[in-house]
């Protein structure tokens, strides 16, 4: 069976915006491959969420193809051609997208419990007892209690709400899960128990991913390859690795740049003053 | 809002909500009670001031102002309610379909709506009324027609502001359709500041139908409707203030406690606030 999942070949959206064009995305071309996850990089307004708008099916396109490789790894289908409206719906089934606001992620005049059976009941029969019963499972699975599934997004911190947003799109176990700019909304410390919780849900679903941040830093530790976007293209993609240290576009290096990465002295006084309490760890 | 705030707002719209049903008690029970015939004139009793027996004083016909103003209750309670309930869902269900079908639709329904803004709002009330006619039925038409705009322009610019809210984008992912979408996602995210608009309004509609009634255009007689009650009696302004002043009064009270319970209403449905 091949291993590429998705194939998106010279992906094109224009937007209109004060009496003018604006290109969001130009010639787009990538592959995810089954069970990785790929980095989409860039500053904003590059044309990332657009990309992950345009696979989901929020956004159509203007050009190019979307191919999706069936179930049974028979042969690909392009999401942006024609199909039934039962193929579309079979097809999209298959991916699921978290938001960059988890409190806006989910209505507030629905609880999380019905919020996330929402998301298996347009696309399976699925019993009420036992959709009720997988909410509670996903909870778990994302470190929430039980308790969870009676609260509105209003009663939740902002960490909780992400990663309930997670467990609702674990729901229907996509092969796809997008992710855009999920923990920007975050403070640091909840931002690695979100990235915690993701990367092992990743792992252990083996579970395709594209992860869109403008976080080099951030993506370096769960991303597979890294693709980076400026002005609507694609300016370099290859393996993490050779991206962060050997890139060769003066982009993406300006783009290093501009991480913050704190030397190992500042690190050794951040840890010393912590263990002591002195300044609660602040760096 | 902070629990505390939020426990204040729920004691306060309880406490409302009992001023409404004492309220509602008095306009539709109140009439089996009273004492004196509402209706029926006593020429020999005529412009009493107000004593054990008249407790609001009589009327130039001599009819007990008391009897008259519980027996009106019912009628500007009525009539404020029927406007209030008949825009609130034409109004709402214009102004979603509009926000959430967009294009020509949207077009068409905010220009007939800003054709409506353009005129004085109580001055097109007046203008409708007196083209249908006078009467209750048409004072209630001739206040929908000014109120519905408000109602349409609220909840359109809701829907438009949650159509491309993250939940609304999430349930399109999951494979909700338009109409899943419209009853689920919109309409209850909609309804609520809607509702409290609308529990806003209604003090102002009473006041609006007692100003139509005190002009001749709402209630005629001999319907005891406070407007209409106190348009007769201000021509015994300088005799008999008490007609004016107790019917005056009702419509303060009434309009107080459908402000306030409006105004808690609010309080506690203000979800934003937490966000």
């Amino acid at each position: 069976m091949d291993t590429v999942l998705l194939k998106a070949e010279n992906l094109r959206k224009t937007f209109r915006k004060d009496g003018r064009n604006i290109e969001a995305v130009k010639n787009v071309s990538f592959e995810l491959h089954r069970g990785e996850c790929l980095g989409l990089i860039g500053e904003s307004g590059s044309g990332k969420s657009t990309v992950a708008n345009l696979i989901a099916g929020l956004e159509k396109a203007e050009g190019g193809s979307l191919q999706m490789q069936a179930w049974d790894g028979s042969g690909y289908k392009d999401l942006l051609g024609k199909m039934t409206p039962a193929e579309r719906r079979a097809y999209r089934s298959r991916l699921q997208m978290v938001f960059q606001n988890p409190r806006l992620s989910f209505n507030p005049a629905m609880t999380i419990g019905q919020g996330m059976e929402e998301a298996v009941r347009y696309y399976t029969k699925m019993p009420k007892a036992e959709r009720q019963a997988q909410v509670l499972q996903r909870l778990e699975q994302v470190g929430l209690g039980p308790e969870y599934a009676k609260k509105y997004s209003s009663q939740m911190s902002g960490g909780e709400c992400q990663r309930a947003a997670i467990a609702r799109a674990l729901m229907i176990q996509p092969e796809l899960l997008i992710c855009d700019e999920i923990t920007s909304a975050l403070d640091v410390s909840i931002q690695a128990q979100v990235m915690g919780i993701l990367t092992r849900i990743q792992r252990e679903m083996k579970m395709t991913c594209l992860f869109i941040s403008h976080d080099l830093a951030l993506v370096s530790t769960i991303c597979d390859r890294v693709a980076v976007m400026y002005h609507g293209e694609i300016v370099e993609m290859g393996e993490t690795e050779k991206i962060i240290h050997h890139s060769t576009n003066d982009y993406t290096r300006a783009l290093l740049e501009s991480v913050f990465l704190a030397d190992e002295e500042t690190m050794n006084r951040y840890e010393a003053e912590k263990r002591s309490g002195g300044n609660r760890g602040r760096l | 809002m902070k629990k505390k705030n939020k426990r204040k707002a729920r004691r306060w719209l309880i406490f409302s909500l009992a001023l409404l049903a004492v309220l509602f008690a008095v306009a539709f029970i109140g009439p089996s009670l009273i004492p004196h015939q509402p209706f029926k004139p006593n020429m020999r009793n005529a412009l009493q001031p107000p004593s054990a027996e008249y407790l609001f004083g009589t009327d130039n016909l001599g009819r007990c102002v008391f009897c008259r103003v519980i027996a009106g209750a019912s009628t500007s309670l009525f009539s404020a309610l029927a406007v209030v309930g008949i825009v609130f869902a034409a109004g709402t269900v214009l102004g979603v379909a509009a926000g959430f079908t967009g294009g020509v639709l949207d077009h068409i329904i905010m220009k007939i709506s800003l054709i409506f803004q353009a005129f004085p709002s109580f001055i097109l009330a007046v203008a409708v009324a007196g083209i249908l006619g006078n009467g209750l039925k048409n004072g209630i038409i001739s206040l929908c027609a000014v109120y519905w705009v408000t109602y349409c322009r609220l909840a359109r610019s809701l829907t438009v502001s949650l159509r491309d809210m993250p939940y609304i984008r999430a349930a399109r992912i999951c494979g909700a359709g338009k109409i899943s979408i419209l009853f689920k996602y919109v309409l209850p995210n909609v309804v609520a500041p809607v509702l409290v608009t609308a529990a806003l309004d209604v003090g102002s509609v009473i006041l609006s139908m007692a100003g139509l009634s005190f002009l001749g255009l709402g209630a005629v007689r001999p319907t005891a409707e406070w407007g209409a009650v106190m348009s007769e009696a201000k021509d015994y302004l300088q005799t008999a203030p008490w007609i004016i002043v107790f019917n005056g009064a009702a419509l303060f009270v009434v309009v107080t406690i459908f402000n306030l319970f409006g105004d808690s209403l609010r309080d506690v449905l203000d979800t934003n606030a937490e966000i």
